[in-house]
Parts: C-alpha cells; sequence; structure tokens
C-alpha cells in the first residue's frame, strides 16, 4: 500500500501515556498507531508511508535506543524520543544516532507536534530519494556487462575512441555500446548521465 | 807240543845244515862240516831231522861243491865223491839214531822206578795225614796215653776245645782243665782203671778255651800187645753236657706237665681205650671229693638226669673213635651240680689205634649263667631299642642300613628293604644336605650330628635330630655305624615359640616407652633396654657407672634411697631427672622390684623408669591454671555462683557477697530471689525451675539489687555440668551487670532511628530520578491529554466525543499522580516506630513498583516468586519497605558491571519454619568477597556511598528478632536473605 498519509507510531509502554499520545496526535489529523513495546513495533505490519516513530526511552525489554539501533540498519522512520527522567549521556546518545527530536517528559504539544511535522517531511524526502535511487538501479541492472564496463570511461569524458583504445575494441562498437547505455538508463545528456552514475556510486575511469 | 817240537827238530836240522854250509864254504872241507850236522841233527833231533840234514846236506854238495857249481845235477865223475859222503852219513844217522835210543830206553826205566818209589812214599804220608785228620775232625776230643797214664798223644779236637797248646797238654798238663771239683774224682778213676785194666766211664768237666765247663764222658779203652799187656791208652772224652742238660729240662717239663695238669682250673682225666677211667687230675678229686679209685663210676657222679645221655654219648665215641664233646652237669663234693663242658680227645699211635682217652673238664657253670645273663639282657636290650622313642637304625661301614629299630619301621611305614633307599624319607629340603653329610661322615669317619625332617607314614614331615657315631674295631676301621634320629618337632616348634616369645619380649621390653635396666643384687647395672641406650646415648660399659647420667642434684637423695633398698630389699621408688643424649634432663619416675631366689636372696633387681617430665609439667602447669582460675573466678568483674542439680546455691565468688553485701548462707534456701527486683522474681524462678527440671541452659536478664539499694540489670547465664552419664552435677553460672550495656544501647538505638532516618533521606536522593518518573509519566499523561483535550474542542467541528474521553483520562492519570505521590511520602514518613501486622508480599510489592523505573533503567529484570498464602509478620511497615528497598536497590546496583548475562533480580518469599517468614533478594551481579563484612557499618563498594545501607538493614531487622545474613549465590551474584518472626496469632 502506497500512500502520501502519514502515520505515526507511539511505542510507550505506559497505557495512560499511549492513550494521551494517540489523541493529541490524532487531533491534528494524523495517523496514530500505538505500541507497547519495541518488540510489538518490529512486529507490526507498517503502511508504506512517511512515518515517524515517538519512542519511549525506558522500555521493558528492548529500550529506546535498542531499537533505534534496530532501525537504523534500514529504512526506519525518524525517532523522537520520549523520557521520564532523561539523563544527558541517553540523550546524546539518541540525538547522535539520528534522533529528530528528545523531549522529557511532560512536554508541551506544540514541542511534539512540530518535531513530528520535521520528522515526517523528513522521512518523505528520504523516501522519494529512496524511490529515485531504486529507479536508477533498475536501469543500471539492464545493461550488459561489457557496457557497464564501458560506462565508467563514458562518465570519465572519454572520446569513443579514446575508450575504445583503452578496452581494446574499435570505435564503432564503443558507440554502440554508449547509445545502448543511453538508452536503457534513461538519461537524456551525458550529463545526466554522469548524475546517475555518481548517485550510483560509478566512479569515472581515470 | 809235539807239533812245535817237531819243528823245532826240523828247524835244528835245517839250522845246523845251514850252518854247516857257511862253515863249509869257507872252509872248503864240506863233509866234515855236513857231517857235523847231521850228527848234531840226529843226535838232538831223532831220526827224521836226521834225515833231513842227510837230505839238504846232499843238496847242498850237489849245488854249491860239486860241479858243476849252483846245478843240481852231479856230474858222474863226481858220483863216487857223492857217494862217499852219502854212506858215512847214512851210518851216522844209523848209528846216532841206535846210540840215541839206547840212551832213551835206559831214561825211561829210571824214570819208571823213581816214579814208583815216589808213588809208595806219597801214599804213605797220604794215609798218616788222613789218619791224623781223622783223629784230629772226630769230633770228640781224643787222646792216648802211655801205660803209666801220661798222655802221648792229642787230637786237634782237644786242643781246639781246651785252648792249650800241645805241648802243655801232653804228659799230666790235661789235669789243668779239669774241674777242681772232679779233679780228684779223675785221677781217682785213672787211677782205678790203670790197677784195674778195665775200661769203666767217668763223668767229668773240662774246662773249655773259654772258661766255661762242660761235662764229659770220658772212655778209655787199652791197646794190648801180643802178652796182653797194656802198651798204650786210647780215650775219648764225649760231651754230654746238651744231653744232660735236655734231660733235666724234660724232667722239669715233666714235672711241670704234672703240676699244671693237676693246677689247671679244669678237671682232667685219662681214659682206657675200653673207655675206662685211667687217671685223674688232683682237682677233679678234689672237685667230686672222692679217691681215684672211686672214680671209676664217673658217670655216676653226673646229674641224673644227664646221666643216660652221657654215658650213651661216652660209649659211641668210644667204639667209633670220635671226638667226644657234651655239656653235663657233675656233682661236686658238696653234693652242687654244676655244669661243665667235657672234651675227650683220643690218642693214636702210629698205627692209627686209640691208645688212650683224654677228657678235659671245663667247668662253665659261670659261663652259662653269663649267657643267660646276656641272652636275657640282649633280650631287654633289643626289647629297649624298639621300646624307645627314637628311630634307631645299624648301617655298614658304607652307610647301608643293616637294620632299623620297629620304630623306625612304624614311623616310615616301609620295610628295611625299602629303607636301604633312605634319602627318600627325607624332607627334599634337606635331602641334598643330609646325603653329603653322610657320605662326609662316611669318608672321614666323624660322627654325625645333623637335623633333617623325616616322612611319616601318613606323609607328614618332622624334625629329627640325627645322630650317628661309628663303631670301630680294634685298628680303628669302621664296622658299622650306629645311627640314631630323635623326634625334636614338637622340641623345635618349641624352640620356634620361644624364640619367637624372647622375641616379642625383647620387643616389648625394647619397645615400650619407658627405660628398663636390670642392676645385680650389689646395685651395678646389668643389662639395659635399647630405649635406655637410645634416650641416655651411651653405650652399656659406660652406663655400669649409672650416677653420671642422674642430674647431680638428685644424686645425693637417689643414692642413699638406693643403697637403703640394695641393703634391706625393698622396692626402690624415686623421681630422678636422668641426663639425654642431647644432654637435657627430664624427670623419669624410676621404680625398682627385686627377684628373689627360692631362699629370698635378691637375685636381680628390675628397675623402670617411667618419663614423667610431660606429667609434672602438666601438674605444674594444672595447678599454676588452677590457681590462676581461682584468680580468675574471684577477680573477674561478674557474679559467678554455682548451684547443687536442684538449684541450691553452695558457690558464689567474692564479688557477688561485695555486690550484695551478704554473705554465702543468705544465698541457700532461694534466698538469691530477695535480691531481684519485685517484678523480676517470678519469671526468674519459672525459667529457674524449668532449668533445673530439664537441664536447658539457663537463660534470664533481671534487676538485682545492689548493697546500696540500686537496682541494677544484669544478665544471667547458667550452665549445667553434666557427669559422664549425662546427669547434671552442677550448675555453673555467670551475672553480668548489663546496666550501662542497656542504657547504651538505648542510646545507640535512638541514634540509630536517626541514623535511618538520614539513610531514608539519603535513600530519596539516591531514588529521585525513579520517583521523578514514577510522577512524569501520570503527569505526561495529564498534560498531553489535556493538549489533546484542548484540540478535540478547539476542532472545527469540535470533537466532544474525544475531548471528554481526554478529559476522563485527565482525572484518572491525576489520580494515579496523586497516589504515586501518596506511596512515596508513605516510604519516606519519619514516623515513631509502630508495629502491626503485614503481609511481607504486599510490601515487597509496593517497594518493587518504586524501583520499577530504576530497573528498567538500568536493564534489569525483575522476577518474583511470592509465597501466596504467606502468613502476616508484625514489623513497621516503614522499616521493613525500606529495608527491602535497599536490598533491591543493592541488588540492582550489583549489576551495573554486568554486561555478559542478564542482570535479573530475583525475590522470593516463603515461610523458612514454623514461625519465620524467610524472603530472599538474589541477583546476578558481581558477587561479595566477605558477605559477612558487607553489614559493618561504613562497609560500601560505591563511590559516594555512606556506607550505612546494609548496616542499617541488619540492625532493622535485628530489631524485629529477625536475622539478615548474605550468601555468594552459585557461578555468580549475591544472595541477601532475611528472616522474620510470624505474628505470633500466625503461629499458633
Amino acid at each position: 500500500m502506497t500512500s502520501d498519509n502519514p502515520i505515526v507510531f507511539v511505542v510507550d509502554d505506559d497505557y495512560r501515556v499511549r492513550e494521551a499520545l494517540s489523541s493529541l496526535i490524532a487531533s491534528v489529523g494524523l495517523h496514530v498507531t500505538a505500541y507497547g513495546s519495541a518488540a510489538e513495533f518490529l512486529a507490526a505490519e507498517k503502511p508504506d508511508a512517511p512515518a515517524c516513530l515517538v519512542l519511549d526511552l525506558q522500555l521493558p525489554g528492548a529500550s529506546g535506543l535498542d531499537l533505534q539501533r534496530e532501525l537504523a540498519n534500514g529504512s526506519g522512520p525518524p525517532i523522537i524520543f520520549i523520557t521520564g527522567h532523561g539523563d544527558i549521556p541517553s540523550s546524546v546518545r539518541a540525538m547522535k544516532a539520528g534522533a529528530i527530536e528528545f523531549l522529557p517528559k511532560p512536554f508541551g504539544d506544540e514541542d511534539l507536534l512540530k518535531a513530528i511535522d520535521a520528522a515526517i517531511a523528513l522521512d518523505r524526502t528520504a523516501r522519494q530519494e529512496r524511490a529515485e535511487l531504486a529507479e536508477l538501479r533498475r536501469h543500471y541492472a539492464l545493461l550488459t556487462p561489457r557496457e557497464r564496463e564501458v560506462l565508467p570511461f563514458v562518465v570519465a569524458g572519454l572520446a569513443n575512441k579514446q575508450t575504445a583504445g583503452e578496452l581494446g575494441t574499435s570505435e564503432i562498437t564503443i558507440g554502440v555500446h554508449r547509445g545502448q547505455i543511453m538508452r536503457k538508463m534513461g538519461a537524456g545528456s551525458l550529463a545526466e548521465l554522469v548524475r546517475m552514475a555518481d548517485r550510483l556510486r560509478i566512479a569515472p575511469a581515470k | 807240543m809235539t807239533v812245535f817240537s817237531k819243528a823245532w827238530r826240523y828247524g835244528l836240522a835245517v839250522i845246523s845244515c845251514g850252518l854247516a854250509l857257511s862253515l863249509a864254504i869257507r872252509l872248503d872241507s864240506p863233509s866234515s862240516c855236513f857231517f857235523l850236522a847231521i850228527m848234531m841233527s840226529n843226535l838232538y833231533g831223532g831220526k827224521g831231522p836226521g834225515v833231513l840234514s842227510v837230505l839238504l846236506s846232499s843238496l847242498a854238495f850237489d849245488y854249491f861243491f860239486f860241479p858243476p857249481k849252483y846245478h843240481f845235477w852231479i856230474q858222474p865223475s863226481l858220483y863216487p865223491r857223492f857217494a862217499a859222503f852219502l854212506v858215512p852219513a847214512a851210518l851216522i844217522v844209523v848209528v846216532v839214531e841206535a846210540k840215541r835210543r839206547a840212551g832213551e830206553a835206559r831214561r825211561e826205566v829210571d824214570a819208571k822206578y823213581r816214579q814208583v818209589s815216589e808213588d809208595a812214599l806219597a801214599q804213605a804220608q797220604k794215609s798218616e795225614a788222613r789218619l791224623r785228620l781223622i783223629i784230629d775232625s772226630i769230633p770228640v776230643p781224643a787222646w792216648s796215653s802211655r801205660a803209666d797214664g801220661s798222655a802221648d798223644f792229642i787230637n786237634q779236637r782237644w786242643l781246639d776245645y781246651t785252648g792249650l797248646p800241645l805241648e802243655d797238654a801232653l804228659g799230666w798238663g790235661w789235669k789243668i782243665v779239669c774241674h777242681p771239683d772232679d779233679l780228684d774224682r779223675t785221677m781217682e778213676y785213672w787211677r782205678s782203671v790203670l790197677a784195674s785194666h778195665e775200661d769203666p766211664e767217668l763223668e767229668a768237666r773240662l774246662r773249655r778255651f773259654d772258661g766255661i765247663y762242660r761235662r764229659f764222658l770220658f772212655r778209655v779203652s787199652p791197646l794190648r800187645d801180643e802178652s796182653g799187656n797194656v802198651v798204650q791208652w786210647y780215650g775219648t772224652c764225649i760231651d754230654i753236657e746238651d744231653r744232660k742238660r735236655a734231660e733235666e729240662a724234660l724232667r722239669a717239663s715233666e714235672h711241670q706237665l704234672r703240676l699244671m695238669v693237676d693246677s689247671i682250673p679244669a678237671l682232667v682225666t685219662t681214659m682206657t681205650p675200653a673207655g675206662d677211667t685211667e687217671a685223674v687230675n688232683e682237682r677233679l678229686v678234689a672237685y667230686t671229693g672222692q679217691t681215684p679209685g672211686e672214680l671209676k663210676n664217673w658217670t655216676e657222679k653226673l646229674h641224673p638226669e644227664d646221666r643216660a645221655g652221657i654215658a650213651d654219648r661216652w660209649r659211641r665215641s668210644v667204639e667209633t673213635g670220635d671226638p667226644y664233646e657234651t655239656d653235663e652237669r657233675v656233682r661236686r663234693a658238696d653234693g652242687v651240680y654244676r655244669w661243665f663242658h667235657v672234651q675227650g680227645l683220643p690218642m693214636r699211635d702210629a698205627e692209627g689205634h686209640i691208645v688212650r682217652w683224654y677228657l678235659l673238664w671245663t667247668d662253665i657253670e659261670d659261663r652259662k649263667r653269663t649267657e643267660e645273663a646276656l641272652r636275657s639282657r640282649e633280650q631287654q636290650l633289643r626289647l629297649m631299642v624298639d621300646s624307645i622313642p627314637a628311630l634307631i637304625s645299624i648301617r655298614t661301614a658304607t652307610g647301608e642300613i643293616e637294620t632299623v629299630n620297629r620304630q623306625c619301621l612304624d614311623y616310615t611305614g616301609m620295610t628295611v628293604d625299602q629303607l636301604k633307599n633312605w634319602p627318600e624319607t627325607v624332607h627334599p629340603d634337606d635331602r641334598e644336605d643330609a646325603i653329603a653329610q653322610w657320605k662326609d661322615a662316611i669318608e672321614n669317619g666323624n660322627p654325625l650330628n645333623n637335623e633333617v625332617r623325616l616322612r611319616r607314614t601318613d606323609g607328614v614331615y618332622r624334625w629329627f635330630q640325627a645322630r650317628a657315631l661309628p663303631l670301630r674295631d680294634t685298628e680303628g676301621g669302621i664296622i658299622r655305624w650306629h645311627t640314631l634320629y630323635v623326634d625334636i618337632e614338637d622340641r623345635k616348634r618349641a624352640e620356634e615359640a620361644l624364640r619367637a616369645s624372647e622375641l616379642n619380649f625383647r620387643l616389648i621390653v625394647d619397645s615400650i616407652p619407658g627405660l628398663l635396666c636390670t642392676n645385680t643384687a650389689a646395685g651395678e647395672i646389668e643389662l639395659v633396654n635399647k630405649t635406655l641406650l637410645n634416650y641416655t646415648g651411651k653405650p652399656l660399659g659406660e652406663l655400669k657407672n649409672w650416677c653420671v647420667i642422674v642430674h647431680p642434684g638428685d644424686l645425693p637423695a637417689v643414692m642413699s634411697l638406693w643403697s637403703r633398698s640394695v641393703a634391706t630389699g625393698h622396692p626402690f621408688s624415686a623421681e630422678v631427672r636422668v641426663c639425654r643424649a642431647d644432654g637435657s634432663y627430664r624427670w623419669f619416675q624410676c621404680r625398682g622390684f627385686p627377684s628373689r631366689d627360692v631362699d629370698g636372696r635378691i637375685v636381680r633387681w628390675y628397675n623402670l623408669l617411667t618419663d614423667v617430665e610431660d606429667r609434672r609439667n602438666a601438674e605444674e602447669a594444672l595447678r599454676a591454671s588452677e590457681y590462676h582460675l581461682r584468680l580468675m573466678t574471684e577477680t573477674i568483674p561478674a557474679l559467678v555462683w554455682r548451684t547443687t542439680p536442684d538449684g541450691e546455691i553452695d558457690y558464689v565468688n567474692r564479688r557477688v557477697l561485695q555486690y550484695a553485701g551478704k554473705r554465702l548462707e543468705d544465698f541457700g534456701n532461694n534466698g538469691w530471689l530477695q535480691l531481684l527486683h519485685p517484678d523480676d522474681v517470678d519469671p526468674t524462678f519459672r525459667k529457674w525451675q524449668q532449668s533445673t527440671r530439664t537441664g536447658e541452659p539457663h537463660q534470664v536478664t533481671y534487676r538485682l539489687r545492689r548493697a546500696d539499694g540500686e537496682y541494677r540489670w544484669f544478665d544471667v547465664r547458667g550452665e549445667p555440668l553434666r557427669d559422664s552419664e549425662g546427669r547434671v552435677a552442677e550448675w555453673y553460672g555467670i551475672c553480668i551487670d548489663v546496666e550501662d550495656r542497656k542504657r547504651t544501647e538505648e542510646v545507640l538505638r535512638s541514634t540509630q532511628e536517626r541514623l535511618s532516618v538520614a539513610s531514608q533521606i539519603a535513600t530519596v536522593g539516591e531514588l529521585s530520578a525513579s520517583i521523578a518518573h514514577e510522577v512524569n509519566q501520570p503527569l505526561t499523561a495529564v498534560v498531553s491529554n489535556g493538549n489533546a483535550c484542548l484540540r478535540w474542542l478547539s476542532a472545527q467541528p469540535p470533537n466532544l466525543g474525544k475531548a471528554m474521553e481526554a478529559a476522563e483520562r485527565i482525572v484518572r492519570d491525576g489520580k494515579d499522580a496523586g497516589e504515586v505521590v501518596r506511596r512515596i511520602r508513605a516510604l519516606f514518613k519519619r514516623a515513631a516506630h509502630e508495629e502491626v501486622p503485614l503481609d511481607l508480599n504486599d510490601v515487597i510489592v509496593e517497594v518493587l513498583s518504586l524501583v520499577r523505573s530504576e530497573t528498567e533503567k538500568r536493564r534489569v529484570t525483575i522476577e518474583t516468586e511470592l509465597a501466596p498464602d504467606l502468613p502476616p509478620v508484625t514489623g513497621d511497615r516503614v522499616q521493613l519497605q525500606q529495608l527491602i528497598l535497599n536490598l533491591l536497590l543493592n541488588g540492582i546496583e550489583a549489576m551495573d558491571p554486568v554486561t555478559d548475562r542478564p542482570r535479573r533480580l530475583f525475590i522470593r518469599s516463603g515461610r523458612n519454619s514454623e514461625d519465620m517468614v524467610l524472603v530472599q533478594v538474589q541477583d546476578s551481579g558481581v558477587g561479595l568477597k566477605d558477605p559477612d563484612g558487607v553489614f559493618d557499618a561504613f562497609f560500601t563498594t560505591k563511590e559516594n556511598g555512606m556506607g550505612m545501607g546494609l548496616a542499617i538493614c541488619r540492625s532493622v531487622v535485628q530489631a524485629h528478632n529477625g536475622r539478615l545474613w548474605a550468601a555468594s549465590s552459585d557461578g555468580y551474584g549475591a544472595t541477601f536473605c532475611f528472616t522474620l518472626p510470624l505474628q505470633l496469632s500466625a503461629v499458633s
């Protein structure tokens, strides 16, 4: 399910806090799903939409920081930490690991909602970038091995003749390859192809 | 000779012819020269040489003188001349030959005549010499004398015998050799002979040349002339000395024989060939007491039983001539019969006829008896040999068994033949030795003496002592061996037992932990045991003078005691210090006992020295200890008492008397109760009675009145002293003045309470974060709900339902927050100690709710196992909450460093026993190094801890009559446990 309706996940072991936050976030028109523990959150199926996670630092079992570490690997949503008695080392660690905000309980509704908006916006951008890159990868996957060999020389700005010399083949063959590459990658111009290669982390040939 | 003579004669002819030739040539007169030669040759050589010389002369004539000279043929003219020569020559030969023959015949007659006369003379001379030789050589001195008796010839024999020269002997010289005693008689005889002309004989002695006189028989015979006158006397002297002597000897011998026959200790008779008694010897006469005549009927003298048989046998011997031999009894003169051995031998003449019987009667009575005795003794001996309990065997010189006694057969169960192979009966281990020893004995003739095991008939081997002695003949050669095997099995065993026993004794003597010595009756050391030698380190020789090992300080006393004991024989006992090998002295108890012989004299002293050094030291120590104990009892700052098993006081120390200002008698009959505070009398007396009844230790606290009337608290404890059967023998007790302690405790308690409060405050600080969290949670909910509520309300259109829900949640969460605050307040409330019935599980749950955020923060899992039906305890809720809180926090903190395992806090509650509740708090932390030390005040492992927490916990538990302890858990972590008594109603 792909939707642009952002969703907010709340993970807190205290049901009172879960209820209060769900109600507050819902009151500004956002979708909210609350979970009692990190495990519960991880196990749940989540919609493919921009999201953010409001996470209690202290949780029974895996703590908030643990969950953050777990999500950092994949394309987890941005995290807003809330804590009953946040100490400085925990907050530093949370922020370093990419948390959007660190809110000590009790917090004002503006602070929380602002953080949620920012987080969702961030997530939306990230999601878009991820989608584009995936598209590029899909194109790149269409290239033959020889074409992938040729690509770095093309993006390095070498003429077909030079490339043919480097690879020990004819200029015409290289020209055919180049055309195929441009076509398969969907690049309108060489500059666009160079950008694509850059995003795909394909280094130009030296 | 004849050849030589013939050659000579012919040679003479040749030579004379040669001479004649040479002369003839010179003289030129051949005829005369040759005639001469022919004559010479013929004269001295005989006819042959004469003819030869004629021939030679003829040849010489022919050759040299007749022409032609030097040729052997003669001119015929010269034949006459030659003939003239030959004829005379022949004539000469004939004449000279005749002449020579006549001369020879005459010479021959002369010689014959002369020969005959010479032969006659020689014959006469030879006859005379022979006669003289005969006379001289006849072995009889002989002589002749003239008619008047004077000797005119004496033969050489006579001269040789007497050694007289012939001249001296002739005439009357011979008288000199006549024995002086016989001379007169001889002369008389000679005269008578001369007068009577008869020729009798005379015996007279003549002196031999060496001076010995020998007897001679003189005989003379006269030579008469035709007229019958005696012309000459011829005499001989015959040596009769030897014959005389033989006669004398014979006479003496016969006499001796007679004497012998009469004196030999046997009866002798001679019998006629017909068997009759001929002669008897003196002894027979003496024995029978009968005359020889009466003995004709000798058979009557025999024992009636023998008579017939003997007579018979004699008759048979007489008839056959066989030697006669019997044993017979002959009656003595006194009528006693004695045994005689009779031997009779016949004497035969040359023709073999029996001339006479000789009977010899030998008295064998004694021999018979001896034989009898011998026989009986041999029987006895045999019996003895067979019955002595030993194995006896007789062996040949080479060791072969000849005979054995019955015991030998019985023991081995073998026959004599089987025993020939005697080594089989010897034990295999001893066999080789036994055989070798036997061999040695046989070879060297040494007596054998060894010990061997012999197999009994049942196969059992027993020890035997073997002795073998050789029996030797007079030359010392071994005839046989006598061996004796004596069963020494039992002796061996006894010896071994004895040896073992002796060894045991020796071991005992050497191993008893005392010094032993024996002294002579005079007191000198004789023997000591090894322990003594080891102890003193001196050899026995040096110990003879035992004074050297006694401490000089003890010596005089010991010497006098010892000499008195030796003198009187009383047992000796003293304590002395004896010098050890290392020079140090130790105390010994010395006891000596005399050993006496049957007469009561002391033979030896037996002394035992027992090391009493340790005992003495122990005694000293005991004495000192007792003294110190008494001193201690009297001086310790406590009241000490002792009672009989039924509780009657029989001793109190001086402090009791001083404290109470009473005398010991005042305590009797429960008088001590009057000293107690009136409020304490009853419970104390009850407890005391229970103790004396059951024997349980007595423990009580009461107030005791001092002499000045002030009551002071005493902690009293009494313990029973039990005898070996477990019965109470005495009660010992002590009263310790705890008045000051009691007061101190009061102070302590109040201090502790204050400290507890301080600790509470510290805990508040420590828990502030947790508390904040507890409060913040509902607060966060309240604020968020409040905001939500506002937003729902301010929404267009307002969502009243949602707003309502939020408002309700606000109320609910506000209450929650209030409850939290209340609990916290209750926990830290400073309230007076208040004991109420409590459910410990409630308290635990309450405290857990407080630390929940703390455990979450520290990633600690809390597990509980709370007994559902836990009975209530009595206690102060706040203090117990504090106690549990402290233990939980401790456990949580202990797990801070743990990263390699789950941080797990485990709380369990339950009944420990009938009247106790047990609570355990177990962590998986670092554990405890000193489980007891943690309860000490100011013990801490935290950087900024006060170290009061657990000390306070313990005092809290103790204040609740419980117990708190800690232990390291299995593996890791620590466990804190406390017990609390149940509420009394719950117990019942």
